[in-house]
């Protein structure tokens, strides 16, 4: 049982940690793309710019308004926990879910943590974000043995958090409102 | 548990962006990632 433990621990650790480098590397990436395309705007269009986008979002997901969320259609590859052992799968799956933009976005808000770096031109403060949003997801991993009782229940338990969707989503709406008031007193 | 981190997480936030404006941010951040809970 401690080796599985063990074992388990190394994986969920692996897979953090390449999340966290591929979040670092896009976040970072992205505020410093933003610098060279639009610089010198970051106070004057870039906070209200992703101010209406929080806004926009916001509305979206409390069911205001209605439109499709432009998104990869791409899912993380199950099969890479079949070809590799569970430590390179682990990491891979990290590697390609802390990219943020190759896979599933599921909510609107996400899209912030895309547009907010670009548009305030911040690779410090942009790798931050992508870092937080992955360590905030990742938790998820961490607390999975509070959440699963055992491997079989996997399905089940599933199948019930997306039975919450509409909760989940409230709780997205809880994250916009915080980012909305960040940005909102950064204005003042 | 799946509501009530996020909303730690959000009360935190709230409460330390009396320091620093950008824990407020951070914390929607990690709020925001905790809920793609529901995309696993």
């Amino acid at each position: 049982v401690a080796g599985k433990k063990a074992s388990w621990l190394a994986q969920v650790a692996l897979y953090t940690l390449a999340g966290a480098a591929s979040s670092l590397f896009v976040g970072g990436t992205l505020g410093a793309a933003g610098a060279l395309l639009v610089p010198g705007l970051a106070r004057t269009v870039g906070v209200p710019a992703v101010l209406g986008l929080a806004l926009v979002a916001t509305t979206r997901e409390l069911g205001w308004v209605r439109f499709p969320l432009p998104q990869p259609r791409r899912q993380t590859k199950d099969i890479w926990g079949k070809i590799f052992s569970p430590p390179v799968a682990a990491t891979l799956w990290g590697l390609d879910l802390g990219l943020l933009v190759t896979t599933r976005l599921t909510f609107s808000g996400t899209w912030l943590l895309i547009l907010l770096p670009l548009l305030m031109q911040d690779a410090m403060l942009g790798a931050l974000l992508l870092l937080a949003y992955w360590l905030g997801r990742a938790l998820v991993i961490w607390i999975a043995p509070l959440l699963f009782e055992d491997a079989s229940s996997t399905p089940r338990v599933l199948e019930e958090i997306n039975d919450h969707y509409r909760l989940f989503q409230l709780v997205h709406v809880v994250g916009l409102g915080l980012v909305i008031a960040f940005l909102a007193s950064s204005l003042a | 548990m799946a509501v009530a981190i996020p909303l730690v997480a959000a009360v935190a936030g709230g409460t330390a962006s009396a320091f620093d404006a950008r824990s407020l941010l951070l914390a929607g951040v990690v709020v925001l990632g905790w809920s793609q809970l529901v995309g696993l």
